[in-house]
């Protein structure tokens, strides 16, 4: 008998370990699949899906916002809302925007202000430019975005020249003149109703420094973030 | 039950290869951007890259590509053709940007042609400007060959984002677990 349930116990544990070194194997050859399925089982507000969406094919390196206070003190604005919309962004003309890429697309993420620290005042919408890869379409990002909850730590690109003959068009609904709002690409966190964690689109919270105290929500990264303003 | 034991053993010790190997570094997923169309990377220097400060970081993080992989690389010349895999460009980015790997050309689930480019004046905000360089080059090549951001939370490799920690050479070279994956697809 006892032999009997030993030999049960053990084929339980040899069927979990072998279950677990699959899915790990499985893991480590396929992430992105893994991740493509995943956003494409949750609901249509999924800051994975937009975040997938927005830098599939496109990766950035940036230098971080070192802190809570650095990204109060290096931003133009800090708010906290809720994307309704995703349109065009900014495009380059000149007669040498070719040196600037064969394709620089940019999408505009209209946010509903619920609250500011900086920068902005309550109900009304900013317009945030964001890098966006060029083989994805703004359509399809406002399908997967809307409604999902955002904080956005912003800098103003209204000086920005990105070589000498290029120069910035403003997308339609951005004032012609006044700032215009790029977010930080470790400033830019969202979060939809059944999310666990909030995601960046060009970061990662682990890419965060010790100094933001490992938020994982978006609520513990806005409080970082008051807690540095007062 | 002595068998029983032994084989669990094996299947634990297994389990454990898989999860830790190869490498002594954290395993990471593969891949975590969109592979290239081949083995080969070739690549070109656009006139604004090749009258930049430093071209040459360029062609160091083509030949750490081709010397730490299996994958090799050919200089295209010209940036004329929307084939070659790799078009280096220098230019302002904006914001905190130091450097970017966008897919242009995508064939199926592969790129078939990518631009890189290199924003030297954030590169250089810091210290180890020369290394700093070196590192966001290699970074974004490792993009272009199906890599992600790892460090610091998986190991410390190029694949870090922002400024390097210290001249360690490690910061301007991909782990030996990111250099298994691409010589296991290559």
């Amino acid at each position: 008998m006892l032999k009997r349930s030993s030999s049960r116990v053990l084929t339980i544990l040899v069927t979990a370990v072998s279950a677990a070194a699959m899915l790990a194997a499985a893991g480590c050859a396929s992430g992105v699949a893994a991740d493509q399925a995943g956003a494409q089982q949750g609901s249509q507000a999924s800051a994975t899906q937009l975040a997938s969406l927005t830098a599939g094919g496109l990766h950035l390196d940036y230098d971080h916002l070192a802190s809570p206070k650095a990204a109060v003190a290096a931003s133009e604005s800090i708010i906290r809302g809720t994307l309704v919309d995703v349109t065009d962004g900014l495009t380059l003309k000149g007669a040498n925007a070719a040196q600037a890429g064969r394709r620089t697309p940019y999408a505009t993420f209209v946010i509903q202000v619920g609250t500011a620290l900086k920068g902005a005042a309550p109900n009304t919408k900013v317009y945030v430019q964001v890098n966006k890869a060029s083989i994805s379409n703004v359509r399809d990002l406002a399908k997967a975005g809307t409604g999902l909850e955002v904080v956005a730590v912003l800098d103003d690109i209204s000086g920005w020249t990105p070589a000498a003959g290029v120069t910035v068009v403003r997308p339609a609904g951005v004032a012609a003149t006044g700032p215009l709002f790029l977010a930080f690409p470790d400033g830019l966190w969202l979060q939809g109703g059944a999310d666990r964690t909030m995601t960046g689109v060009h970061a990662e919270p682990a890419e965060l420094t010790t100094a933001w105290g490992a938020p994982r929500t978006l609520s513990q990264y806005w409080t970082s973030l008051e807690k540095a303003a007062r | 039950m002595r068998r029983i034991r032994i084989a669990l053993i094996a299947i634990v010790a297994a389990a454990a290869g898989t999860l830790f190997l190869p490498g002594q570094a954290m395993a990471t997923p593969y891949p975590e951007t969109m592979l290239p169309d081949s083995s080969l990377h070739t690549y070109c220097f656009t006139a604004g890259f090749s009258g930049s400060r430093d071209p040459g970081t360029g062609s160091y993080a083509m030949s750490i590509l081709d010397s730490t992989t299996d994958m090799t690389i050919s200089n295209a010349g010209a940036c004329s053709d929307n084939a070659t895999d790799i078009w280096w460009f220098a230019l302002d980015l904006a914001g905190t940007v130091r450097g970017e790997w966008q897919c242009i050309v995508v064939s199926g689930s592969v790129c078939d042609s990518a631009d890189v480019r290199i924003d030297f004046d954030q590169i250089d905000i810091g210290d180890n400007d020369i290394a700093d360089r070196d590192k966001t080059s290699v970074h974004e090549i490792g993009h272009s060959v199906g890599l992600g951001h790892h460090s610091p939370a998986s190991h410390d490799c190029a694949m870090i984002s922002g400024e390097i920690p210290s001249l360690d050479i490690k910061w301007r070279r991909y782990d030996a677990h990111d250099v298994a994956h691409i010589n296991a697809t290559f």
